[in-house]
């Protein structure tokens, strides 16, 4: 059992949690070898981290525990519904004659491992997939025929703070929840792995005698993943299922408090390192070479001390419920905090977005405006009648019959995959709405609670056209996001209530926020449309100093810059009586000017629908 | 997956269990849609419906899960000269992934059969495995727009039309559709959303007993799916007979005129549109006296059923910070002050 404390830098204490992990993995791996049915759902890991030396040490050291015959497949980010699932090999079955299929990557994982990398781009539908084969252990293939496919998934999450997250739906059912950011390859030890085989074939293969969790230890788990906004009950199932699997690592008994502190680190990471915290410690460090290293000593079941000696202080699990209950209260801080507040560090994003971001696949719906070789979307099906068309001049090269005695009923055409032509389709993109709204000075009061019911109007007729809606108010020093994009009115609600207001005018930051937020919704291949509420008056600079000629050149180099990179935006003079200055800033942004003194929620709700609608 | 989680070992969510239930024994009701927090157990309680419906007599290799008296007409299986094997087989629950393509749901043109032998001929659809069973859709409120529409006017119609690729085809498709999401991550059409019969709010279990009750239970599952199924059979059977009951009586509950003008009271005064609410309320209603083995449907079988029924329907405003349950409650509330007042 480690104790982070105990370690010489946090970076090695995040390194130590993540060989542990690797050791459940191990273990899971073991029993799911040792018995012929899969014992419950099968592990899985979410790596946070970006790509880097850390970790591709990482994955080579699970590569290496797991061997040379057991599947490691790492999938494509942009993987097609189709090579998931499987289902009809149209070339091979061509070459063939017969109807041949292909199996999918899903079912071609079963015992090992499927790698996703940049999970966070996997798409939805492909995400549901991976989270019902997850589920049932099964995947049902084209045909509708079903195929095991049980397998450790490992997801490589390499989101940067506020950017784009993984799908809820697969990020819930993930098992364990590692961190590989803030580990330098000086904390990597050579002798990684913690656990040695022989310990692991100690811990006898025996699935159905994983070590009893106590009803207080696991109420204890309940309570404290309560506290977690949005925790399901999946986390917790998972917490307690880590902690006996600890527990069966360790060879104890029963689970111990370590146990459970250990697995809530694991899966939830309540109670982690902070790598940023890390100040002092150097007195308390005793590089113990051996931590950890060989199998603590048989306990004999009779009581729950933990047996190992390093162990700093006996953990109870009223200590634990104390500390914890603090440290989950930390945790949902620190995610309100990073909810609120998804733009911080990123401060060069401009430099990296541009048109490339808003590429869009070919759509399965919409007009159709031609011809193409290759398959615009996932499992586009090949339109029969363009293919014939395509196929046909090449008959008397392909069928030597034909050339030399000409076309009689009853001769097959020769078609290859090359023949193939689908129809490309266009749809219109849905769109997002960025309410940038001035917050300052006397009025922000009246003016946010318009924008907050604009917002709601919006979002309450918005499915049919399937916008989307984020709001970025700017007052005092700084500009914020206090909606990110969302359809949804429930999150729109929670999120609006109780908004500040008052304070100086930094309009360039709120510009800069909202081109920022822009750039990302670009990303993700949505359309952006941003709409001013201010009057344009703006009196501190983008440092954040009070310089109102600064920050009137600040906001009008964004509002240009803004228009260079293309986003459409619209600008809605709320002032009493409207000034030159204001117009001005709108033809630099290249916005659409309209004024409205007397700011109402159904006034800008029909200017934004307008804009909305109106887009091709 | 040859063992689902069993249906009455799901611990609590009494009202999502009890729509399931409404639903399965009275089809006309038009489906069911949970809505709520993850790890709710939504999935599991529709997989756990499986072990808990009665068997239907389907046909060796038909596609059309077709009756005996009236088959699909494209069948060949049903319509062949030969009279074809029939056997028992669980009712099917037919789960429309998200990422699923619009001829994949209704069927198409098979591909196979068209390049190799040239024969011009219909591969059957989801829609076409789901017909006497149920179409699960998690995530319904993620799912494609086309798609929605798609759903929706065979939900209504109970017919699946196919007019593409030089193929005219038209099947029998009566399913009953669960729907299931999370609200955080997206409405639903209202259009959609009225045409489920029930809907319910699901959330995660506040006290700690009943969450610890959850993971203790669906541990015990996943050691041994076959030895927890024994422990529950009983009592799965015993839903189940009540469902088969259930269902061989409702033709003949009685709906008294007294149920029938509630119903139609609380319609109006929470300003449902249409005749849909009140629809809905009787077959409900019939439906919950028909599992109590009760033959006429009383007062109080309408108001337990009226939110699920109705919460869904409420003309929405976006400004109300208030859920339309607390509304429909409220004025159930005073629906039943005044009856208790005049009597």
């Amino acid at each position: 059992m480690r104790e982070p404390g105990q370690h010489a830098s946090p970076g090695t204490a995040l390194w130590q949690d993540a060989l542990r992990a690797l050791d459940l993995v191990k273990l899971a791996h073991r029993h799911a070898m040792a018995s012929d049915r899969p014992s419950g759902p099968a592990l899985s890991l979410r790596i946070r981290s970006g790509a880097g030396p850390v970790r591709d040490a990482y994955l080579a050291i699970l590569k290496d525990f797991l061997g040379d015959r057991t599947p490691f497949l790492r999938i494509p980010a942009s993987i097609s519904v189709d090579a998931l699932i499987g289902g009809l090999d149209v070339a091979a079955t061509l070459q063939a004659g017969r109807p041949l299929s292909e199996r999918g990557v899903l079912s071609r994982a079963t015992h090992g491992v499927l790698l996703v990398p940049m999970a966070e781009r996997l798409p939805v539908a492909q995400a549901a997939i991976l989270a019902r084969a997850l589920d049932t252990g099964t995947v049902t293939d084209r045909q509708g025929r079903s195929h095991p496919a049980h397998f450790l998934l490992v997801v490589l999450d390499e989101t940067r703070d506020g950017e784009e997250e993984m799908a809820g739906g697969l990020t819930d059912r993930l098992v364990l929840d590692i961190c590989l950011d803030g580990i330098s390859i000086h904390d990597m030890k050579p002798d990684g792995s913690a656990c040695s085989d022989s310990q692991a074939d100690a811990a006898s293969p025996q699935p159905d005698q994983l070590p009893p969790i106590a009803d207080d230890a696991l109420a204890l788990l309940a309570h404290i993943t309560g506290q977690i906004a949005d925790s399901s009950l999946r986390k917790l199932s998972s917490a307690a299922r880590t902690a006996r699997l600890l527990a069966r690592l360790d060879d104890t008994s029963e689970v111990t408090a370590a146990h459970l502190q250990e697995a809530l680190r694991l899966c939830l990471r309540i109670g982690e390192i902070q790598t940023t915290d890390y100040t002092q410690e150097d007195d308390q460090a005793p590089a113990d070479p051996e931590t950890g290293t060989g199998p603590p000593p048989q306990s004999t079941g009779e009581t729950q001390e933990t047996p190992d000696t390093q162990e700093p202080a006996e953990l109870s699990l009223d200590d634990l419920f104390a500390e914890m209950s603090v440290s989950s209260e930390t945790a949902s801080r620190e995610i309100v905090e990073a909810l609120r507040n998804p733009m911080a560090g990123r401060a060069n994003a401009k430099a990296k977005t541009g048109k490339s971001g808003a590429r869009k696949t070919g759509s399965a719906r919409g007009r159709p405006i031609g011809l193409t070789p290759r398959p615009p979307y996932d499992s586009a099906r090949p339109d029969i009648a363009a293919t014939l068309r395509a196929a046909i001049p090449w008959q008397r090269l392909r069928n030597p019959d034909l050339a030399l005695h000409g076309w009689k009923a009853g001769m097959k055409i020769h078609i290859l995959p090359s023949d193939f032509r689908y129809v490309r389709y266009r749809h219109r993109t849905e769109s997002t709405a960025i309410f940038t709204v001035d917050a300052s000075g006397s009025t922000a009061l009246s003016r946010l609670a318009e924008a907050k019911g604009a917002i709601e109007l919006l979002l309450g007729d918005c499915y049919v056209r399937r916008d989307q809606v984020a709001l970025v108010a700017f007052r005092g020093r700084e500009a914020e996001v206090l909606l990110e994009p969302t359809r949804s009115l429930v999150r729109a609600k929670r999120s609006l209530t109780g908004l500040p207001g008052g304070g100086p005018t930094p309009l360039a930051n709120g510009i800069q926020r909202s081109l920022e937020l822009a750039a990302q919704v670009r990303q993700r291949g949505q359309s952006p449309l941003i709409v001013y509420l201010t009057d344009g008056n703006a009196n501190i600079s983008l440092k954040g100093e009070p310089n109102r000629r600064q920050a009137a050149t600040d906001a009008r180099k964004l509002a240009q810059d803004g228009a260079f990179r293309g986003f459409q935006s619209v600008f809605i003079d709320i002032a009493p009586r409207p000034r030159p200055a204001a117009q001005e800033l709108a033809k630099a942004m290249q916005a659409d000017y309209c004024t409205l003194p007397y700011v109402s929620a159904s006034g800008v709700s029909r200017i934004v629908s307008r804009y909305l609608a109106g887009r091709a | 997956m040859t063992h689902p989680f069993p249906f009455s070992a799901i611990v609590g969510q009494d009202e999502m269990k009890h729509a399931l239930l409404l639903a399965a024994v009275e089809p006309g009701l038009g489906g069911v849609l949970v809505f709520g927090d993850r790890g709710t157990g939504k999935s599991t309680a529709v997989r756990a419906l499986a072990g808990l419906l009665p068997e239907l007599s389907l046909a060796d290799g038909c596609q059309y899960n077709c009756t005996e008296e009236n088959p699909s007409p494209h069948c060949s299986v049903c319509n062949g000269e030969a009279h074809p094997q029939r056997s028992l087989r669980p009712t099917p629950i037919v789960d429309l992934p998200l990422g699923v393509t619009e001829d994949r749901v209704c069927g198409a043109l098979d591909l196979e059969k068209a390049l190799l032998s040239g024969e011009r001929a219909f591969e059957p659809g989801l829609l076409a495995r789901a017909h006497r069973g149920f179409l699960y859709i998690d995530e319904v409120n993620l799912l494609e727009d086309h798609l929605v529409d798609l759903l929706l006017d065979v939900a209504a119609s109970g017919v699946n039309v196919v007019e593409r690729e030089g193929l005219s085809v038209r099947h029998p498709a009566k399913f009953i559709m669960i729907g299931s999401g999370n609200p955080e991550e997206g409405e639903l059409r209202p259009q959609l959303l009225d045409r489920f019969g029930l809907s319910v709010d699901v959330g995660s279990p506040d006290d700690i007993e009943t969450r610890v009750e959850v993971v203790r239970r669906r541990d015990a599952y996943e050691l041994n799916p076959v030895s927890f199924h024994e422990t529950w059979q009983a009592a799965d059977l015993e839903i189940r007979d009540a469902i088969l009951i259930a269902k061989k009586v409702i033709p003949s509950v009685n709906v008294p005129d007294e149920s029938l003008r509630l119903a139609a009271d609380l319609c109006i005064r929470l300003g449902v549109d249409g005749l849909r609410g009140e629809l809905t309320l009787m077959r409900a209603g019939r439906a919950h006296a028909a599992l109590d083995g009760r033959m006429e449907v009383t007062v109080a079988d309408i108001l337990s059923v009226a939110p699920m029924a109705l919460c869904h329907r409420l003309r929405r405003d976006p400004l109300d910070e208030a859920g339309s349950v607390a509304r429909v409650t409220r004025v159930i509330d005073e629906v039943v002050d005044q009856t208790v007042g005049h009597a």
